[in-house]
């Protein structure tokens, strides 16, 4: 095997070149075909049918706020009747999609809103598909694909649209997964034409059908209305300050599964006046970063939606103060400082501590790996990598803490029974015996992790599953959306995921970010040795032990304080208001001394620079009188759960107007947070150099023990020299 | 009206402006199609699914990159998905990266092109539109820098440049497993 495998593998690269010259046709021989007319003809007549179905068939009014609280309660309409698995995910992304478009579209133009579905079909896998991962489900949904695609070449287009509509009005269910993460348009061709699984109706039946969905429509309109009035006024969920008359513009909710990356919308500058509350969930991945390293060490400067600020800057260790108590996990740290990047702005620095766990107090822990076995797994850069990243691991645990081992490749298998860390001489042998081969089947290879773990389920420790993969999820859309869900069910029976991406580039980077975050773990890219150490060993506790759950963060920005607020970073962690107080909301974990960091940019109200100017006529003026006010920008508070707590507790402070020094450390945040921002095309940054960043960055490296801050200011220089080209 | 006006007209719904866009671009859907899959029937199927794609997706362009790049990728996507339904049992096998020697020429030199023109898709911005042109819109290099408004030596040193990153890519993951379990001959 290994033999064949050279010989292809010096073949590959020996046709490399001729493969590239063909297809950049550099002979200048064109060897690609005229198409036939009456194939152009036919697609580009059937473009138009669809483009006049989607566009012209459900127009709505054109209201900016009906956009995502619309699309929120259809979903929520739906999801009062369950269906079975498969037949659910594939209506509801029809539906989804026929409905998703149409409101889209009836906006003027202009980026659209985060929450809308990404306009390319995310497609999960690479050309194979494992024969061995074809489930009854999986069959289900070709069938319908395949009646879809016929359909599309042999119907007729008005046929096409009644059953299209059909579809949308039958359409019952989106499950919780779909509307947690959006919709996913990944079936092919989900246009109006496609049939549902019933044989065709009469024209009676669609009339009432176009007509069920009409009113379906104007239902959710007048909901959406009423729900915008609610939010409208905020004075019961918050009320530190009065609030200006708001016009709610939309909630940025949960994104969706974008292409590579998370698809999201960067923050722009807020006005406090049209929404005075923030609210976001912690996040402590550093993927982004690790990625991005890779990437400016490999020669060429990371895609701007790779680069995900709050990565960046959650990736350096930040001394801020500890909390003593376990009962109160973190304290919050605030800095007010001017803005480095524009005059007459300042920056609310906000850092929270997770205390760490002295090793005589460690609990204990039953960590279960499952490592991606794959062919893809191949590379140096992959499986031995992660081979030693869990043999790091094994040497921080304790000798009584248990350890499996399971693989997924074409299946997936468990090579090593729970066992303790004290055998290691039976777990290294395991190890050493893995070797790569086959496509991917993760969907069953977590699946069965989850059990093994639950096996050994273990209520006085920590029980985790760590996945060691190139993130290759090659099981197919529908399989990665019953994996999320799977992942969301699992989660609440108190096994803790992690996951371990390995490998060059950014497959699946925001699968396996979403994986985590639905997991209750955290995402890390290990592309060196070194980074492997990073995580397994310098920061083994925070990898191992979580000392708080979904931890949300809330600011209300004071409006007579200040004018307008960006949050740097955090897109793809963003909250709706009403998702802090609601205890049902997952949102991110902290580990063992892990800190969190979070950067406002804010503009105080009177500034030179502040863009709108303060309203007038607004019903609720800014309460100039009030001292108490007058010297608050703001209110923050903080929720988190303890590991084993369903309810939150909450935490809270003043932020107050007080200039204060930021810490060394903190300074060395900013300077990540704005190469970040010059990374992913930020406009925001004004005048802000490469140069500025790296000076900033070594005038506070500090001591610097493990070398990770020299590296960054290393890779900022790099990063310059890129630019250049 | 210059192509980003035409794209927004679409956006509002204007068919006249979509039929317009959809004809412009028949071309290069198809080259990309016929590129992805080596034969005339089944790229002429890919390229109807991506017109149909189109005309749902075109709402959710942002305009903050090239639109043929963005066609490019929904292209790609459609003949990926296209493959992966049950009537095309003949591409069940081909794995991305350990390629079975008994597959037959053809297969295997699909199999290539096909993760050539994936990659595409994750080169930066400015060599991911060089190569789209190049590639999908079938332009030499002095046309795709009218296009793009650059000098042609630009365009050169891209395609130079992205079929350097693009071999490094292939270089690097096809190494055949090592002895040795660790990294560096440490254990």
């Amino acid at each position: 095997m290994t033999n064949s495998n050279n010989k292809s593998n010096q073949k590959n690269t020996e046709s490399f070149d001729s493969m590239f010259d063909e297809l950049a046709e550099t002979s200048s021989e064109s060897t690609v075909p005229e198409p036939q007319e009456s194939a152009r003809a036919k697609a580009i007549a059937k473009a138009n049918v669809t483009f006049d179905q989607a566009f012209n068939k459900t127009t709505r009014p054109k209201t900016k706020s009906t956009n995502s609280f619309l699309r929120n309660f259809v979903m929520s309409i739906f999801s009062k009747q369950p269906l079975g698995h498969g037949i659910s995910y594939a209506f509801g992304a029809i539906a989804m999609v026929a409905i998703a478009v149409p409101i889209v579209v009836s906006y003027n133009s202009g980026p659209a809103p985060t929450a809308i579905p990404p306009s390319v079909p995310t497609d999960r896998s690479k050309d194979h598909v494992s024969p061995h991962a074809v489930k009854d489900e999986l069959v289900l949904e070709e069938i319908i694909i395949k009646k879809a695609q016929t359909s599309i070449q042999n119907q007729d287009a008005d046929q096409g649209a009644n059953q299209g509509v059909e579809a949308i009005a039958k359409a019952p269910t989106v499950t919780k997964m779909a509307q947690k993460t959006g919709t996913r348009t990944d079936l092919p061709a989900p246009t109006a034409n496609r049939p549902t699984l019933e044989t065709k109706r009469t024209s009676q039946n669609t009339t009432k059908k176009i007509k069920a969905t009409t009113e379906l429509f104007s239902q959710a309109e007048e909901e959406s209305a009423f729900i915008t009035a609610q939010s409208a006024a905020p004075q019961k969920l918050i009320g530190a300050y009065p609030t200006p008359e708001a016009t709610v513009s939309s909630v940025p909710s949960r994104p969706d599964l974008g292409e590579e990356y998370p698809q999201y919308k960067r923050n722009q500058i807020t006005h406090v006046s049209d929404k005075p509350v923030s609210t976001f969930s912690a996040d402590v991945d550093t993927a982004s970063y690790s990625l991005t390293r890779n990437q400016i060490n490999r020669g060429f400067l990371p895609a701007q939606q790779a680069v995900r600020p709050e990565e960046f800057i959650n990736y350096f260790n930040y001394d801020y103060p500890a909390s003593k108590s376990k009962k109160q996990p973190f304290k919050p740290t605030v800095y007010v400082l001017d803005s480095p990047w524009n005059e007459g702005r300042k920056l609310i620095h906000i850092g929270i501590q997770g205390y760490d766990i002295e090793p005589e107090e460690a609990p204990d822990s039953n960590v279960v790996f499952l490592i991606d076995v794959s062919g893809s797994m191949n590379a140096q850069n992959k499986l031995p990598l992660a081979k030693q990243s869990i043999l790091f691991l094994l040497n921080q645990l304790k000798e009584t803490d248990k350890v499996s081992i399971a693989v997924y490749a074409g299946a997936a298998g468990v090579i090593l029974e729970p066992t303790a860390v004290k055998e290691k001489v039976k777990i290294t042998d395991a190890l050493s015996k893995l070797n790569a081969g086959g496509s991917t089947a993760g969907g069953a290879g977590i699946e069965l992790a989850y059990n093994l773990a639950q096996q050994n389920f273990d209520n006085d420790a920590i029980n985790r599953i760590v996945l060691l993969t190139d993130g290759d999820f090659n099981v197919g859309q529908r399989s990665n959306r019953a994996l999320l869900e799977l992942v969301e069910r699992k989660r609440k029976s108190g096994v803790f995921l992690s996951i371990l991406g390995f490998g060059r580039n950014n497959y699946q980077d925001d699968m396996m970010q979403t994986l985590a975050q639905n997991g209750n773990g955290i995402a890390t890219y290990i592309d060196t040795l070194q980074e492997a150490k990073k995580v397994m060993v310098d920061e083994a506790t925070s990898a191992l032990f979580p000392i708080a759950k979904d931890v949300k963060f809330q600011v209300e920005f004071n409006p007579s304080t200040v004018a307008d607020y960006r949050l740097i970073g955090y897109e793809t962690r963003a909250l709706k208001t009403e998702d802090f107080n609601n205890d049902k909301v997952d949102a991110g974990d902290i580990g063992a001394g892990h800190s969190v960091t979070a950067i406002y940019e804010i503009t105080p109200l009177g500034s030179k620079v502040q863009s709108v100017d303060t309203p007038r006529y607004a019903d609720n003026q800014p309460n100039l009188s009030s001292r108490k006010n007058q010297n608050e920008y703001g209110f923050l508070k903080i929720r988190y759960k303890l590991p084993n707590e369903e309810k939150s507790t909450l935490l809270e402070t003043a932020i107050n107007v007080k200039q204060t020094t930021p810490s060394s450390d903190a300074q060395f945040s900013i300077a990540v947070a704005g190469f970040a921002q010059l990374l992913n095309g930020d406009t925001n940054t004004g005048a802000l150099s490469m140069e500025d960043v790296a000076k900033m960055a070594k005038a506070n490296k500090g001591a610097d023990d493990f070398g990770y801050r020299t590296e960054f200011i290393q890779l900022v220089e790099m990063a310059e020299l890129l630019q250049k080209n | 009206m210059n192509s980003d006006d035409l794209i927004r007209r679409c956006q509002n719904g204007d068919r006249e402006s979509f039929d317009t866009l959809v004809r412009q671009h028949y071309d290069i859907i198809h080259r990309i199609a016929y590129k992805w899959c080596g034969d005339q029937h089944n790229a002429q199927d890919i390229a109807q699914q991506a017109c149909i794609k189109l005309a749902l997706s075109i709402g959710q362009f942002r305009f903050d990159a090239s639109f043929k790049s963005w066609l490019y990728r929904l292209v790609i996507n459609c003949a990926k998905d296209f493959y992966k339904s049950p009537n095309q049992a003949h591409n069940r096998h081909t794995q991305a990266l350990d390629i079975e020697p008994a597959v037959s020429a053809k297969m295997e030199r699909n199999q290539y092109a096909r993760q050539i023109l994936e990659h595409i898709n994750h080169l930066p911005s400015d060599l991911k539109d060089t190569l789209v042109l190049v590639f999908g819109g079938g332009l030499n290099h002095k046309q795709a820098a009218n296009e793009l408004k650059i000098k042609e030596s630009t365009v050169s040193w891209r395609v130079h440049e992205a079929r350097k990153l693009l071999k490094q890519t292939f270089e690097s993951a096809t190494l055949p497993e090592h002895t040795t379990d660790a990294v560096g001959g440490a254990v």
